[in-house]
């Protein structure tokens, strides 16, 4: 993957997982201190978190093509770096106590999988976009 | 249209005549078809050298400085670099697809997509390839009528 590609794929990554911190920072805030306020600052917070969430991908990060096997080993290191980065900020900034860690922790795990999930999707439509286009391809040469 | 075949003895040589209105895109077709039976390409396997349509190759690949073309159900050797088959036969409907392996486009069934931003071809014959993340750009450019770019 060259450089603007990974660029502009971790930018993707950025905003999905903003986007699913946010709606996970509302359930879990809901759920364990539905009583607690925040100032404006709150809003930074989902940034903040996607920005730290994309740093890991440098894990996964290379310039060759990775095997199957290769990829799977880069993926785990990936989300235990994840996770440890995330659990770590969140207990240094207070923002979380003891008895949430395991839900925080099981919150990460369920965002890095939806942002796979989604980056797949997006893949998918790429794939049907790249079919339409072999098809006329292969209308426009003989299929013998 | 109406289809006539003459047999000819072995001394003269065959040929395909088409007398038309106008060269319609069937007619085109017709004509791309035949040429693309002309061209062959010489493979070797344990029974001996095959004269091989270029149509009939599925993809190209190189394994240990060797490169082997892979037909319908069949492999066969062929004294060609990779680099210098993908240079022979760039306007072709050959695309490469990886580092090691071309693959003929027109033998490609669907593409899904595969891990890491990879997506795979799976052939007309069952087999799967895989299309690496750095041609995916180049693919689109040849399906949209361009070359490739390396």
């Amino acid at each position: 993957m060259n450089r603007i590609e990974y660029l502009k794929k971790t930018a993707l990554s950025f905003f999905i997982i903003v986007t699913f911190v946010n709606v996970a920072m509302g359930i879990l805030g809901l759920y364990f201190e539905g009583e607690k306020r925040f100032g404006y600052e709150a809003f930074f917070f989902p940034l903040i978190y996607g920005f730290l969430g994309v740093i890991p991908a440098i894990i996964s990060y290379s310039k060759k093509e990775l095997g199957l096997k290769q990829l799977v080993i880069r993926k785990i290191l990936q989300l235990i770096f994840l996770e440890t980065l995330l659990t770590g900020f969140a207990f240094v900034n207070s923002s979380i106590e003891k008895k949430v860690i395991i839900w925080f922790m099981i919150s990460v795990f369920i965002i890095s999988f939806f942002v796979h999930i989604v980056m797949w999707a997006l893949d998918s439509k790429a794939a049907k976009e790249l079919n339409l286009e072999l098809e006329e391809y292969q209308k426009s040469h003989i299929i013998p | 249209m109406k289809v006539e075949i003459d047999k000819i003895p072995l001394h003269k040589q065959e040929r395909v005549l088409i007398e038309c209105h106008i060269i319609s895109k069937e007619v085109s077709e017709i004509v791309h078809f035949v040429k693309s039976r002309q061209e062959n390409i010489e493979g070797y396997d344990e029974s001996g050298i095959h004269i091989i349509p270029l149509s009939d190759i599925y993809y190209v690949e190189s394994v240990d400085n060797r490169v082997y073309i892979y037909l319908k159900k069949s492999v066969c050797e062929i004294k060609m670099r990779l680099y210098e088959f993908e240079e022979v036969y760039s306007d072709k409907e050959f695309f490469r697809c990886s580092k090691d392996t071309i693959v003929n486009l027109m033998k490609i069934q669907f593409l899904k997509p595969a891990l890491n931003s990879r997506f795979s071809a799976v052939l007309t014959n069952g087999e799967t390839i895989i299309i690496s993340r750095k041609y995916v750009s180049d693919l689109k450019n040849k399906l949209r009528g361009g070359q490739n770019n390396e």
